[in-house]
């Protein structure tokens, strides 16, 4: 009988010990668990400059091409399913690339929640690296909510009380998903949150977002709201910041590199995602991937574009943004020869002429300060090798004179950077009779499809396909 | 040598009956029906106690005149008694020939933690011999499972070496965690990782296949909740218990086997040749408007000029290669191996040595396994029992390429017919003559499959070690008190070199190593106290616990400019990890070495098990186990599975009289099970770090990558299951009807989230599935006699549904690339498709059925709907052996009806014309106005068909076919020839000889390489340029002595 209890007390003993086994507490030690991750300020700043490194993934040539795409500068994709449905405004839930730049718009905004929810547990933080962060954190969720509007709604004054569906608009943690907010509301979010950011960045902030960078982009907004003033007025207090200046080639091959520089930063780049070489850190796959030239590239433009471009100061001789370009009339095509000077490089997001640019046609809709804008434009003009007075500017030019000219040189300036699409909406939007490859500007399709991720949980409310050709 | 057995039994005879001046001999063999004989049978004699049986079945009996009544006995036979007469001086021989027990109420069944007299399971267990496993020579055991039992469905592997069948028990309860039954080696669970090698060359890897067939005695399917309930924790999905092989008391048995055989594809291709070929692209092109001769893959483009086009046709029809062929052969199959079972008085020992060789028809690839397994037993007294047993094992898969990824799938998509894998490269001298022509793999135009398959070299190796223990201690003969352990040691490398000519850029041979480990640690102990034990009616406890943990870990590299495979260079691989490449100049180039992730996770538990048994007809039983898995929160962490169970042998009852129905028994059970078979990090809310290699501008970062789950919980799966057992006319036929009903609620899904929360995933308890069906066994002596003729046969109807998703839609679960989905209301796997109606004959255009139910012409993915799932409703497995003299004959069916197959690469071999070859199905297509075709007017340009511009995937039931099928699984024919002491059995067997199907693709049982354990559960009828089945003959020869 003694065994027996011997035995039995043995036996609870083992039962009693086993489900105490440290086995149960385990570890994912080459992660760092969500409670232990943000504990001091350099946490914080790590997690923002992740907010950085998304955006740059983002705008690594995604968003841009997409947007050119979108536009009437491109011929019909070679051969990418899901470039040419983007082309032919069909995409659906399952146009695979569209859907993956969807989802990358919110990487950053899930980055900006979490470390915006974080601040009350950190010790050791100033009030002013706190309210940096914070300003940081805004501004890179209204650029990532702005350019996701723009792309996967359609445009501001598209409906009258701009009541049409916009985005999601998740600014804060939460399990479940947010409904998709009005193309106003997500206006009124991305003005919020700017103004914020404008308020607590810094005038210089090495290649991170300043003050200068969250009043271009808010400028930008107003532009498109077609609120001319407070768009001029941002767009001046940036050029005026003396932060910034035109970057001026030192030959006609140079270029080919504007605005493009690796290694430091651009003078005329007011935000930016930087590549770094030392590394090997890439941030511009998608330019280099689809549009070089030196095969039969992907993306080419079109002939139409071609003759565009030479309306004024045909050939590199008098323009030379021309050697961005190389024709190949037989083919039907030309090709964008910007991206092909270097492997990878810095791309800009908002940069100086774009700013100059824009005061320019807002002077010109206000039809005030108008001489300014013609120094402006010529001053472009000067700077890409136009100097014969036929191609630039006289003192006497109208306020349409200017408007056309500035809409000539964005279009110029900003080519293979995806922003000439929402120009036109703009002027569609102003009652303008805008026509985007044989579809008016405001089709369905051009609002590209949601990733079909975002039917996942019923009742999201998804784009009307097609309707565009 | 004298058997021990033989002087034992006469000593034992003479000291019982000891009178040696007046008496006689009786001496015989004891047989099964097949005239097999049975060592260590009992011959017991009325008055006295027994002996065994020698090695060849033999016994001899001297005793005194009289008369006696010989009882001879044998577990799993009927027991036979004979009258004898024994007279003085005289030697009687009396052969004894047993019946194999229908019913086998004394059979001992290996259950959960013990053993259990038949007669008193309350659970439905189905036990397969090694007899049975061994007959249908597979490389992998569980592919032997194949209509073996009633509501085991197993899915062969394809016919690629070391590819992985899929067992599903009683239906699929599983979304994201896995949906395979619990394997349990000798009581210790082990590593079932099938996505350890993820999916690379299109296939997984089979975590079985290191297990030898020949070293397993018998193997038990727990299916219900009575039965899995005491593996609580994973026994949702059902447990396989797989008992090993031991030695024999008190002498040598010696087993030899030795096969070879040939295999070759269950089917072919019908790919079309060049001139079919061009013929249907040029009928496409004309269909679309074009003029001329059509533009060609490879040889010209849509922009070329009419001219170029028609060069590029000219070109073509020069070459007309039939890529299957280039791919395939007949294989060869060697297997050897052989089995000592040995013993004294206190110890046995089992030992196994076994090599096969097993080439697949796809050139190239083979599955080798050399493997070795001791199992020693020792009973120092009365008291003590300690069973050790070891394995270990080398599986080497000389891989290929297969499927999406090249190879025989590449022969029937993307390898066009008027390509040749190889060109002719001339060398001229100074003044234009021909000096040499040399044979090169055409790699300039296109990713030339030949090329690949032969100019790399690739296999995966897996180190396996498994090595148990157990110590029995029995203080009291009520109490037995078992302490057990287990380590799984599994090393999987994988192995690939690329020779430098497929760089056409650079030059580069590259050398790719990867090397994966897991190791699975199990501790535990029970103890049973037969707290009641009489002749009628006992009580029996069993408490236990038990711990597992598991850890994977493993690093790979890239070496540059590598001679060779990176396992001729071990120097380099043993001291690499960690060290900069700088180190290794001269030697090659380390391009990347990254380190495979930790992963752990462990489980505890507790358990306890009552059986009671009521004057041995009633019989009740409850189990409860609460398990514990780090899988989950603190919160959430342990899950309580209880079962209680009752069976009644009605036959045993007084009242009972029946001269038809010679055993009745009733059983019920309900139960709760669990399945935490998720990824072991799923409830953490993670971030990384700059430690992962990323920064932005040079400055460090740190960002969510996972949005964990704190609330994670069990899955649950409660069954009820209700059976009768019948044994009619004697026993001659046994019959077994059994009712499940089986609600798995808490279902773990690894949702997609929507793009807007930032994640991509998170795991969720948010489905249920159901699981509802009937199994019938009947197990027939149809002849007895000279000519002896048994059927088996086995059914399963199973209603499988998916009862909710929660808050989430279908597209939110999903078969990787597969196109099925998680539909409410529907079965799991799932096809959600659009679906189609017919061929408009006017027009040739595809006609649909809209979401209202209207014939459309137009292509719209918001009308997709449920069409069709991969799971059967009904599987069945038939079974007939005849034996006359020593020759034997057996042949075994297997059948699945009602499941569909989803031929997703049709999508391409018989839709829009593209890049690959096709099919001579489309030869049924429109061609003119008035034509009732098949499939619609041909054409290169997807809008044709509805599809949005740039969007090939015509996700259609015009591919989705019916995947019944009865098929030939196995016949062998064989002759035994009786020696002195043992037998020699020879043995010609066919497998996989013939299938009838309505299915117009390759094979309707199909298994292809699957992303994740999700995509294993919901696209098993899947098909994607998958590998046939394999159609093998094997000739044997096995040998006991």
């Amino acid at each position: 009988m003694k065994h027996i209890q011997h035995t039995f007390t043995a036996l609870l003993g083992l039962v009693l010990l086993l489900p105490a086994c440290r086995w149960l507490e385990v570890n994912p030690d080459q992660y760092i668990l969500a409670e232990d991750a943000l504990e001091t300020p350099e946490d914080m700043q790590a997690l923002l400059v992740s907010c950085y490194d998304v955006l740059a993934n983002l705008y690594d040539g995604d968003v841009q091409l997409m947007n050119e795409l979108r536009g009437d500068n491109t011929n019909e994709p070679l051969s990418n399913n899901d470039f040419k449905a983007i082309y032919n405004r069909e995409t659906i839930r399952w146009t695979s690339y569209v859907g993956g730049v969807n989802r990358d718009f919110f990487y950053p905004v899930l980055r900006v929640n979490s470390l915006l929810s974080s601040f009350d547990l950190i010790e050791g933080l100033s009030n002013e690296d706190r309210n940096r962060m914070e300003a940081e954190a805004l501004f890179i969720r209204a650029f990532c909510f702005w350019g996701a509007v723009k792309m996967f709604a359609q445009p501001y004054g598209y409906t009258a009380d701009n009541s049409h569906p916009g985005i999601p608009l998740p600014t804060f943690l939460r399990d479940a998903p947010f409904p998709r907010a009005s193309v106003a509301e997500a206006y009124g979010q991305i003005e919020a949150d700017l103004n914020v950011a404008i308020a607590g960045l810094p005038a210089t902030n090495g290649v991170y977002a300043t003050s200068h960078a969250a009043k271009a982009l808010l400028s930008q907004v107003h532009f498109l709201k077609q609120e001319w003033q407070q768009s001029a007025d941002l767009a001046t207090e940036v050029i005026e910041s003396g932060e910034y200046a035109l970057e001026q080639p030192e030959s006609d091959s140079a270029f080919v590199v504007m605005r493009l520089p690796i290694g430091s930063s651009s003078s005329e780049t007011i935000f930016g995602a930087y590549s770094t070489l030392s590394t090997n850190d890439n941030r511009t796959d998608q330019f280099v991937q689809w549009w070089q030239p030196t095969a039969n590239p992907e993306i080419s433009l079109t002939t139409d574009f071609w003759n565009w471009f030479q309306q004024i100061a045909p050939g590199a001789n008098e323009d030379h943004r021309a050697l961005w370009l190389a024709n190949q009339p037989t083919e039907g095509k030309a090709l964008l020869t910007r991206f092909n000077e270097h492997s990878f490089f810095n791309v800009p997001l908002i940069h100086l002429t774009q700013m100059m640019l824009i005061r320019a046609e807002c002077q010109g809709e206000m039809e005030s300060g108008l001489g300014q804008a013609i120094d402006d434009l010529n001053t472009i003009r000067n700077r890409a090798g136009i100097t014969s007075a036929v191609y630039l500017l006289g003192t006497d030019a109208t306020s349409e004179d200017v408007i056309a000219a500035a809409r000539h040189e964005y279009r110029k300036e900003t080519l293979g950077m995806g922003l000439w699409v929402e120009q036109l909406q703009r002027r569609g939007t102003m009652g303008e009779d805008i026509v985007i490859r044989n579809a008016p500007w405001d089709c369905p399709g051009m609002a590209l499809q949601f990733s079909a991720s975002e039917g996942n949980v019923a009742g999201f409310e998804f784009n009307e396909v097609g309707g565009c050709n | 040598m004298i058997p021990i057995q033989r002087i034992a039994s006469t000593a034992f005879a003479l000291a019982l009956f000891g009178t040696a001046w007046a008496q006689g001999t009786v001496k015989g063999k004891i047989t099964d029906e097949q005239g097999t004989p049975l060592p260590s049978a009992t011959v017991a004699v009325s008055g006295g106690n027994g002996i065994f049986t020698d090695f060849d079945g033999t016994f001899e009996l001297q005793l005194a005149e009289g008369e006696y009544t010989l009882s001879c006995s044998y577990i799993g036979y009927l027991t036979k008694t004979k009258k004898v007469s024994v007279k003085n001086g005289e030697t009687m021989t009396k052969n004894i020939r047993l019946s194999e027990d229908a019913v086998m109420l004394n059979e001992s069944v290996v259950v959960g933690y013990g053993v259990q007299r038949k007669k008193e399971v309350t659970g439905s267990i189905a036990t397969i011999d090694s007899k049975e496993i061994t007959a249908v020579q597979t490389p992998s055991f569980e592919a032997a499972l194949q209509g073996q039992a009633a509501g085991v469905q197993v899915t062969q592997g394809s016919g690629m070496a070391g590819s992985a069948s899929i067992v599903r028990i009683r239906g699929l309860s599983s979304i994201s965690a896995g949906g395979d039954p619990l394997y349990v080696v000798d009581g210790i669970p082990i590593t079932q990782d099938y996505f350890a090698g993820g999916n690379s060359g299109a296939m997984n890897r089979n975590p079985l296949a290191s297990l030898n067939p020949n070293d397993i005695k018998e193997i038990q399917v727990l299916k219900d909740a009575a039965a899995t309930g005491i593996y609580g924790s994973r026994g949702a999905n059902g447990v396989i218990l797989i008992t090993t092989k031991r030695g024999v008391k008190n002498g040598i048995q010696v087993s030899y086997g030795s096969s070879i055989g040939y295999g070759e594809s269950t089917a072919r291709p019908n790919m079309m040749t060049t001139e079919e070929y061009l013929t249907i692209r040029q009928e496409a092109w004309e269909n679309d408007g074009g003029t001329g001769y059509v533009w060609l893959p490879l040889l010209s483009t849509p922009g070329s000029s009419p001219d170029a086009r028609r060069r590029a046709h000219e070109q073509a029809l020069e070459t007309n290669t039939n890529w299957f062929d280039l791919f395939t052969r007949r294989a060869q199959k060697t297997q050897q191996n052989i089995g000592l079972r040995s013993g004294g008085e206190k110890w046995s020992m089992y030992n196994g040595v076994s090599y096969d060789k097993n080439e697949s028809y796809a050139i190239g690839n083979s599955y080798t396994r050399l493997s070795a397994r001791t199992n020693f037993d020792w009973t120092p007294n009365d008291k003590l029992k300690v069973l050790l047993s070891g394995s270990t094992s080398e599986g080497r898969n000389q891989r290929v390429r297969g499927g999406w990824s090249g190879g025989i799938g590449a022969s029937m998509s993307t390898a066009l017919p008027y390509m040749s894998p190889f060109v002719l490269d001339s060398t001229f001298d100074a003044n234009g003559n021909l000096t040499n022509t040399e044979r090169n793999y055409e790699l300039n135009r296109w990713f030339n499959p030949m090329a690949y398959q032969d100019l790399i070299q690739w296999r995966e190796t897996e180190r396996r070690q498994i090595a148990t223990g157990q110590i029995v201690y029995s203080p009291h003969s009520r109490v037995d008190v078992v302490v057990n352990g287990g380590y799984d040691n599994s090393r999987l490398e994988n192995d690939s070199h690329e020779d430098a000519y497929l760089d056409r850029t650079n030059g580069f041979s590259y050398a790719n190593w990867s090397e994966y480990n897991a190791r699975n640690y199990n501790l535990g102990g029970n103890a049973t106290f037969r707290v009641l034990d009489n002749d009628s009616t006992s009580l029996s406890l069993m408490i236990g616990a038990e711990a597992q943990k598991f850890e994977s870990d493993g690093f790979g590299f890239n070496l540059r400019d590598s001679e060779g495979p990176a396992y001729d260079i071990t120097t380099l691989r043993d001291s690499l990890f960690g060290l900069h490449d700088s180190l290794y100049d001269g030697v090659s180039s380390v391009t990347n070495a990254y380190p495979i992730q930790y992963r752990t996770d462990g489980f505890a538990s507790t358990f306890a098990r009552m059986n009671f048994s009521l004057l041995d007809k009633y019989f009740f039983q409850a189990t409860a186990r609460v398990d514990g898995s780090s899988r989950f929160g603190e919160n959430n962490r342990f899950g309580f599975f209880p079962s209680a169970s009752i069976g009644w042998v009605a036959s045993d009852e007084d009242w009972f009289n029946s001269e038809t129905i010679s055993f009745l028994k009733f059983r019920t059970s309900w139960g709760r099970t669990g399945n935490a078979n998720i990824d072991g990090f799923s409830r953490f809310a993670l971030y990384v770090d700059q430690s992962q290699g990323v920064t932005y501008a040079g400055d460090t970062l740190v960002f969510p990558t996972q949005p964990g789950n704190p609330d994670l919980r069990w899955e649950t799966v409660r069954t009820v299951d209700a059976s009768v057992e019948m044994g009619l006319w004697s026993d001659r036929v046994s019959v077994e009807l059994g009712f499940y009903d089986k609600l798995a609620s808490d279902v773990l899904m690894n949702v997609e989230l929507p793009s807007h929360t930032g994640f991509n995933n998170r795991s969720v308890n948010a489905g249920e599935v159901l699981n509802r069906g009937v199994e019938l066994g009947v197990t027939s002596n149809n002849l007895s006699g000279p000519v002896l003729w048994k059927t088996t046969l086995n059914y399963a109807y199973n209603h499988n549904e998916l009862v909710s998703t929660g808050a989430f839609t279908e597209d939110a679960i999903s078969g990787g690339t597969n196109d099925s989905r998680a539909v409410t209301g529907a079965p799991l796997t799932t096809y959600f498709l659009v679906p189609f109606s017919h061929v408009d004959p006017e027009s040739g255009l595809p006609v649909y059925i809209d979401i209202d139910g209207n014939e459309t012409f137009e292509y719209n993915l918001e009308d997709r709907r449920a069409v069709g799932d991969g799971l059967p409703d009904h599987v069945a497995g038939l079974r007939n052996e005849f034996s006359w003299g020593n020759w034997s004959f057996s042949s075994q069916f297997t059948a699945a009806f009602g499941a569909k197959i989803w031929d997703s690469s049709a999508k391409r071999q018989l839709g829009v014309v593209t890049d690959w070859n096709m099919r001579t199905d489309l030869f049924d297509r429109w061609r003119q106005p008035g034509d009732i075709s098949s499939f619609p007017r041909l054409t290169l340009d997807e809008t044709t068909y509805g599809l949005p511009a740039g969007f090939p995937w015509w996700n259609t039931s015009l591919f989705m076919y019916d995947a019944s099928y009865v098929r030939l699984r196995n016949a062998s024919l064989s002759y035994r020839v009786p020696m002195e002491r043992g037998d020699v059995t020879f043995r010609v067997a066919g497998n996989n000889l013939f299938v009838l199907t309505n299915f117009i693709g390759l094979d309707p049982e199909l298994t292809r390489d699957f992303e994740n354990r999700q995509d294993r559960n919901f696209s098993g009828g899947a098909n994607y340029l998958t590998a046939p089945q394999e159609r093998s003959v094997i000739f044997s020869i096995a040998a006991n002595f």
